[in-house]
């Protein structure tokens, strides 16, 4: 394969940028993975793949998870356009 | 309905289903594994809704998807090659794959060194013998087993890629 075809790989993956504060919020909050989890339903092995940024959640889960905090849904997730 | 219960009677009802495709094969009746494994399919699912400690979230869900959808694109790849390559041995007269030959050496009561040409592909259909054809129907089974362990590697890959294996610190 050619650099730029390496770029252009690379680049796609970069335009794929779904950021989330889940971690942060969890921590504001004092809770475990575990806790949030099952408060919302999932597994524990989910808020870790969305925290980690390898999960991007369903809209159900994402507006349950802003109900939870008591914020908006854009305070928690962002989509970051390159 | 614990999970491991549920692992444990799947794992007796694939015992079950080996035990049965061997009587079937022994007593040459296709319908004893045809209906074991339509009742096992069944099962299966009645089963699967019992459990009680398991949490089937979302992400799972599209694990399960992402696996289905690649291995059965696999799977047809698979299993079309190999029956088309079937179908064009089985028709193989008709479409003058008959004309190719090969040396084949003969048995005791001849000459040393003596030959024959046979054809490569059975001549018309009828003349393929029961051991080729059981031949492709262990073709087929060692497919079915590939496809199972695709299936596995399929899960494994998506699980790493959507973040279900590693654990991690609270």
């Amino acid at each position: 394969m050619s650099d730029s075809g390496i770029t252009s790989l690379a680049s796609m993956e970069e335009l794929k940028k779904m950021k989330n504060k889940v971690k942060v919020y969890r921590a504001m909050y004092d809770l475990t993975q575990d806790a949030l989890a099952q408060a919302l339903g999932v597994t524990r092995q989910t808020i870790l793949a969305i925290e980690k940024g390898r999960y991007d959640p369903s809209l159900e889960l994402a507006f349950k998870m802003a109900d939870y905090f008591n914020v908006k849904i854009e305070d928690i997730f962002t989509y970051i356009k390159e | 309905m614990k999970r491991n219960t549920f692992y444990i009677i799947c794992g007796l009802m694939a015992i079950a289903v080996v035990l049965l495709f061997a009587m079937s094969i022994y007593a040459s009746n296709p319908f004893i594994i045809a209906g074991t494994i339509l009742v096992c399919g069944i099962l299966f699912l009645a089963l699967k809704r019992r459990i009680t400690d398991s949490v089937m979230d979302e992400r799972q869900m599209f694990i399960g998807m992402k696996t289905s959808s690649a291995t059965i694109k696999v799977a047809i790849i698979l299993f079309l090659t190999f029956n088309i390559g079937m179908i064009v041995y089985v028709f193989s007269g008709p479409l003058g794959f008959h004309n190719i030959r090969m040396n084949k050496p003969l048995g005791p009561g001849f000459a040393e060194g003596a030959i024959e040409s046979v054809p490569f592909f059975p001549v018309p259909p009828e003349t393929i013998s029961i051991s080729q054809l059981g031949m492709l129907a262990a073709c087929e089974i060692i497919l079915f087993i590939v496809i199972l362990f695709v299936y596995v590697g399929f899960w494994y890959y998506f699980s790493r890629k959507y973040g279900g294996v590693e654990e991690d610190e609270e």
